[in-house]
């Protein structure tokens, strides 16, 4: 029996500070960031999206303006939207 | 509820035999089974599977859902704030635990090798598994900017291989104390 199982090792920060590297927009900060697992290709896939955007005014606090897809498990950054 | 209790005492004997591993915190079944002799597969439903998923990652409750797991197999979902536990639908068996905020989350190992071993042996413990009889090996990898020790328990006599017992657990810094297994 065999499940394809990977489980994900990159933590919350961390995958921030990728998805926030990956955009490279100076004084952006990460606004949210939340962990999926997801067997759409048969295997696990494990990855946090990562909401990224410039601090402001409005009563969050910050305002979203990109979002990544950070792998768990290889750390790689993708940008999903802008 | 008496069906799911004769559930949980089959799982625990097949997992005692199976590859788990544990990723700061998170418990992963990613290999082969070599299903105990005794092991009749009882699939579960959402309620049961996210019983099963609260007592492996020692929250009070979680609330579960069905999904399409690894080769189309059914799986639930089982969530909790920041906590996952992936359980398999045919045999209630709980494949993985996420504990979101005891991921690793630098390069840099900041907990000592002894107190990592003490810490994966005391998560087993909280879950009813012995490591009587199985070798431990620990190693620290990095990947991807982190660091973690992957602790793995082979079982004495048996070769490595693919379908080899093992258990691993891959810890950043021990974890704050979880709440005893029932």
């Amino acid at each position: 029996m065999m499940w394809s199982l990977t489980a994900p090792v990159i933590g919350r920060q961390k995958a921030s500070e990728l998805a926030l590297a990956a955009h490279a927009v100076p004084g952006e900060a990460a606004v949210s960031a939340q962990l999926g697992i997801d067997f759409g290709s048969g295997s696990q896939n494990s990855s946090w999206l990562v909401g990224v955007g410039m601090p402001d005014a409005s009563p969050s606090g910050s305002s979203e303006g990109a979002l990544f897809s950070v792998d768990a498990v290889t750390g790689k950054a993708t940008l999903i939207q802008n | 509820m008496k069906r799911f209790g004769l559930g949980l005492a089959m799982a625990a004997s097949l997992l005692f035999v199976l590859p788990l591993t544990v990723g700061g915190c998170n418990i992963s079944c990613a290999c082969s089974v070599t299903p105990d002799p005794r092991w009749t597969t009882t699939p579960i439903g959402t309620g049961e599977a996210a019983i099963s998923g609260a007592k492996f990652a020692g929250v009070p409750s979680m609330t579960a859902e069905r999904i399409v797991g690894p080769n189309r197999r059914t799986f639930y979902s089982a969530t909790a704030p920041n906590t996952i536990a992936l359980v398999d639908g045919d045999s209630g068996i709980v494949v993985e635990v996420v504990l979101e905020d005891q991921m690793p989350n630098d390069g840099t190992a900041s907990a000592t090798e002894d107190s990592v071993r003490a810490a994966a042996q005391a998560f087993m413990t909280r879950i009813g598994m012995t490591t009587t009889g199985f070798s431990e090996s620990v190693q620290l990898i990095q990947r991807a900017g982190v660091a973690a020790y992957d602790i793995k328990w082979t079982q004495l006599g048996t070769v490595e291989s693919r379908n080899s017992k093992s258990w691993r657990m891959r810890q950043r810094e021990p974890p704050s104390p979880m709440s005893t297994f029932e």
